[in-house]
């Protein structure tokens, strides 16, 4: 069928947004990541990804990659401006152990998305991170690439209020500032996603619909009530020891969190108190995930490695 | 024999902010080491960059001085058996020392008799203590915040520590920090020389950096990229000079390069503060200055060294300025679509402080606080402060202000829109420099109205802070109550006139509606007097007045701040005069012999029985309006020298009266008579507090 060649043969862009992807997902294959999903429930950044928060708790390694489409419905401009958006692709990257060269490898995956550390300036300037929601803190950086910044990078000391040992390195690269970069564009509107398709015929009627959504349709006693019933479900299945499926309805709350606060349904005081609730789930849940873990016998813990 | 000492942290990079702190550290650490281990050396220089914090000493000897004490052991009683034979406890307290029993001494002490030991010690080699101290040095570094890394700890630094270079001249020093061994090689710069250099000797460190694209000093590096920006800023006009930005830049870079860049002169409509702001936050760069004072269509900034293709830097640089100041375009549009007066009903829907109301009750209190000040300070002035007081807050609701990194221009943005406003020139000022002085030195408010609604903005925030018990304890300054008392202390000083803050902190609680300031109004008063006492003496102390001076002053009426300050100044030119101390001594008799009095009375003339008594009178009857007149025009020079007048007819008082007669009523006339004279002593100083000068 003509549909099929019609595939094969679209000109292919070396820095579409999907290649940027492609390139990042084989880079770090290479280095011995494994390729996980975006996980399938709406949250704020990478970090919430279960491959992230609770992989990041206790002694096993692991070392993962993958694209999170993240929403922040404050940050929606119904696509008017060119470059916030309520949602947003992470490549996220987690080493756990952070290895010694870690920082080397990172700039080896720019050279592998063609940028020459020797003819543009790349500088690691002074970024710690927090996210109150998640109980979680890390020292690190964010990397400029000719003054634009295009990643987060951060050596996790805690999560879930968990002191963490040893110390997993996070690399979230901002996909479309990098992509806006690399096809040297103004605007994400201007970006080519990929296969001959646009960002902007991609996602701007998602940015119209879900800023109207956000800012001026959700309804906001719906949401309270959302957020009522995924704390008290996370509370329940923390004591049934269901963890995985309490993890979700912690995100779950944080989003409807985030809902409430874009449509201007809490106050400033009410803030900390509903962020303080959702930390405690988290926290919550990473403690007894490490119990967990730790009764499973660190099944990833290599013999001879485990612990004393 | 000595040798140069090179030791080097080498870490991923470093927070600028944290690097000379460090270093500074580093410094005391190590001269407190080479003393205590008697190892004598040349200077000792700290040296560091984003990759690297460094120690160089020169000239350090190669063995450790022979150290020879005499270390007093247990009482001869103790040591010795009635035989003179040593005992266990000699025989013991020799043995931990490493000498001869037979060699020890016995010496009387104050104690009573007591054993001594001299001790020998040969001094070790001086590369054998720094493996042994050099490991314990980083993590001796306090950093703001530090972290872990790799296995997780337990040592902390800023950043992953990822080599260690130490040589003792050509001697590499072998130890271990955790997994990291201690080298003889070092890193250049990251990108344009990314091998490792290998040292044969200390002497060789700076030169191998610079060969390999590291500036390694500091101020070097400061130097260096001062002249690169005033360059790169030389075409389009001057650099707006920013010596905070560029010693954080300075630290951004091991080999410092500018350039400039350019963006649309279209945003050249954006307020000037807008720009620089623009600059300076989302990129560390300048802002370039044209000659008639308004800023070029320019930026400058830099990169680590890298000069290759530097057009793909550039509009890399000018993409992102271009974006953000486009978001201000459109804040800075938005904003001019309401007005001033209109945003102040918005700021009932803003909480000031959670027990003290509203945003919009504030301005209602400024601005009346503002009008009654300026009819005491600036009557000229009230109108255009209460104005300027009135809308001084609505900056704080524009889609600008509201965005955090332009957050320090409220103030300076309602200065703005009140311009574009239509608001005159002294009522836009006045909003912009409500918040002056921001810190110790800064300027205050250039013009009256300016300094009435600074006054009445800081003293409206005291009274209610410590009102509902909000007072600073310690070093515990959250609200920064310091910083606003003395910014009053500042402009009361820069705007003279007669003020009090007794007056000025009334007349801010009055307008707190009734029960909204929970705290005792006693109590209130008070706290908030000797909480500005103490800003006042610490405004003097920093205006060069010695410590006993500023007691003197402030111990009387030191709710009259300009005062206080030319009072200062009177007493620090008569205190050198030949007779000062003879005034002051018989000042001091007069207020010494109060202490014991009591209350003063009215003084009844007729009781004035004897003569140095009623000379005594009569002469201070006679100088007081001369006193009370000089202080009243701040000329206390000379006020001093009218009271100094009374100085032989108080002597001859004190030398031929006798004050506390029998007669209870002659005694407490005498002392009503000197109470009233120290009422006007007080008008100047408390003498007593002055400590004698040679």
């Amino acid at each position: 069928m003509s549909t099929r060649s019609s595939l094969k043969t679209k000109p292919k862009s070396a820095c579409s947004f999907q290649e940027i992807i492609l390139t990042l997902q084989r880079f770090w294959a290479e280095r011995g990541c494994v390729i996980g999903q975006p996980y399938d429930i709406e949250k704020g950044a990478g970090t919430f990804n279960p491959n992230t928060f609770l992989r990041s708790l206790g002694p096993e390694p692991w070392s993962a990659a993958y694209v999170e489409p993240s929403r922040r419905p404050r940050d929606g401009r119904y696509g008017e401006n060119p470059n916030r958006t309520q949602m947003f692709h992470q490549f996220q990257v987690l080493l756990k152990p952070a290895p010694v060269d870690i920082m080397d490898i990172y700039l080896e995956s720019l050279a592998a998305l063609g940028i020459d550390a020797r003819e543009h300036d790349i500088r690691f300037l002074e970024d710690d991170w927090e996210s109150p929601t998640l109980g979680a803190s890390g020292l690190g950086w964010q990397v400029w690439l000719d003054g634009l910044e295009v990643t987060q990078f951060t050596y996790f000391q805690q999560v879930g209020g968990v002191e963490l040992k040893p110390i997993s390195g996070e690399i979230t690269y901002g996909l479309e500032r990098l992509a806006m970069y690399l096809q040297k564009v103004d605007s994400f509107w201007e970006m080519e996603y990929g296969s001959g398709v646009g960002y902007a015929e991609f996602f701007r009627e998602n940015e119209r619909q879900f800023s109207r959504y956000n800012f001026e349709a959700a309804d906001t006693a719906v949401l309270f009530k959302d957020f009522e019933n995924h704390e008290r479900e996370a509370k329940r299945l923390i004591e049934a020891g269901l963890l995985l499926p309490a993890y979700d309805f912690v995100i779950k709350a944080s989003h409807a969190f985030n809902l409430l606060d874009a449509r201007g349904a809490i106050s400033v005081t009410e803030r900390t108190g509903y962020i303080g609730r959702v930390r405690g789930l988290a926290r919550r849940t990473a403690v007894a995930y490490l119990k967990l873990r730790e009764e499973q016998g660190h099944p990833m813990l290599q013999s001879g490695e485990a612990e004393a | 024999m000595s040798r140069a000492l090179v030791f080097e942290i080498g870490a991923e990079e470093i927070p600028a902010s944290y690097i000379q702190p460090a270093l500074d550290q580093m410094k005391t650490l190590a001269e407190a080491f080479f003393h205590e281990n008697r190892l004598a050396h040349g200077a000792v220089r700290v040296e560091g960059t984003p990759r690297r914090l460094a120690l160089l000493v020169a000239g350090l000897v190669e063995r450790q001085e022979d150290l020879n004490e005499e270390v007093q052991g247990p009482s001869a009683k103790a040591a010795f058996g009635p035989d003179g034979v040593p005992t266990q406890v000699a025989q013991g307290f020799a043995k931990g020392r490493g000498v001869d029993v037979a060699k020890l001494v016995v010496k009387a002490t104050p104690k009573g008799d007591y054993v001594f030991a001299q001790v020998h010690k040969p001094g070790r080699l001086t590369h054998e203590l720094l493996e042994d101290w050099l490991p314990t040095l980083p993590g001796k570094l306090a950093f703001p915040k530090s972290m872990r890394w790799a296995e997780g700890g337990p040592l902390r630094f800023a950043r992953p520590i990822t080599w260690l270079l130490g040589l003792f001249g050509e001697r590499p020093l072998r130890f271990r920090i955790e997994h990291l061994e201690c080298g003889t090689l070092t890193r250049g710069h990251r990108f344009l020389a990314p091998e490792p250099i290998e040292l044969k000797d200390a002497s060789e460190y700076e030169a191998k950096l610079e060969a390999a694209q590291v500036v390694l000093s500091t101020a070097k590096r400061r130097e260096e990229l001062k002249a690169q920006l005033q360059k790169a800023a030389q075409k389009h006009g001057t650099l707006v000079e920013d010596e905070e930005l560029l010693g954080v830049v300075a630290n951004l870079l091991e080999k410092p390069f500018a350039f400039a860049g350019d963006f649309d002169p279209a945003y050249l409509v954006l307020p000037k503060a807008v720009i620089v702001k623009v600059l300076r936050e989302h990129q560390f760069a300048f802002a370039v200055e044209k000659a008639d004072g308004g800023l070029a269509p320019v930026f400058i900034a830099t990169t680590n060294g890298i000069e290759k293709n530097l057009g793909a830097i550039r509009e890399g640089n000018a993409r992102v300025i271009r974006a953000r100041l486009e978001d201000a375009r459109f804040f800075f549009t938005e904003d001019q679509k309401s007005t001033l007066e209109k945003r102040r009903d918005e700021l009932k829907n803003v909480v000031w402080q959670e027990k003290l109301g509203t945003l919009h009750e504030r301005v209602e209190r400024l601005e009346a606080l503002a009008a009654w000040i300026a009819e005491r300070l600036a009557p000229e002035a009230k109108a255009d402060a209460a104005r300027a007081a009135r809308l001084c807050k609505s900056d704080l609701v524009t889609l600008m202000v509201g965005e955090k990194e332009f957050t320090s221009l409220q103030g300076e943005m309602g200065g703005v829109y009140a311009a574009l406003g239509g608001e005159n020139q002294a009522v836009s000022r006045a909003i912009a420099e409500q918040y002056r002085p921001r810190f110790a030195g800064d300027e205050v408010p250039s013009t009256p109205a300016g300094r009435c609604v600074a006054l009445a903005d800081k003293i409206d925030d005291l009274v209610g802070c410590f009102g509902i018990g909000l007072v600073p304890t310690g070093s515990q300054d959250p609200y920064a109550l310091r910083r606003k008392a003395s910014g009053v202390v500042a402009i009361l000083k820069a705007q003279g006139g007669a003020l009090s803050l007794t007056e000025l902190t009334e007349a801010a609680i009055r307008l707190y509606p009734q029960g909204r300031l929970t705290a005792n109004p006693q109590e209130h008063m008070t706290q908030i007097r000797d909480f500005f006492r103490a800003r006042l003496e610490n405004a003097l102390v920093e205006s060069g007045f010695e410590g006993d001076l500023v007691a003197a002053v402030a111990s009387s009426r030191s709710e009259w701040v300009s005062e206080a300050f030319l009072r200062a100044e009177a007493l620090r030119q008569v205190m050198v005069r030949d007779d000062f101390a003879l005034a002051v001594q018989a000042f001091s008799r007069v207020t010494n012999i109060l202490e014991k009095a009591g209350e003063a009375r009215p003084v009844q003339e007729a009781l004035l029985a004897e003569g140095a008594e009623r000379a005594l009178w009569e002469r201070y009857l006679a100088q007081r309006p001369v006193v009370e007149r000089h202080c009243a025009q701040g000329a206390f020079i000379k006020a001093f020298e009218a009271l100094a007048s009374l100085r032989s007819s108080i002597d001859a008082f004190f030398n031929e009266v006798l004050v506390m007669a029998e007669d209870p009523a002659v005694r407490l006339n005498r002392l009503a008579l000197l109470a009233q004279i120290s009422r006007t002593i007080a008008l100047i100083a408390d003498f007593r507090k002055l400590v004698k000068r040679q």
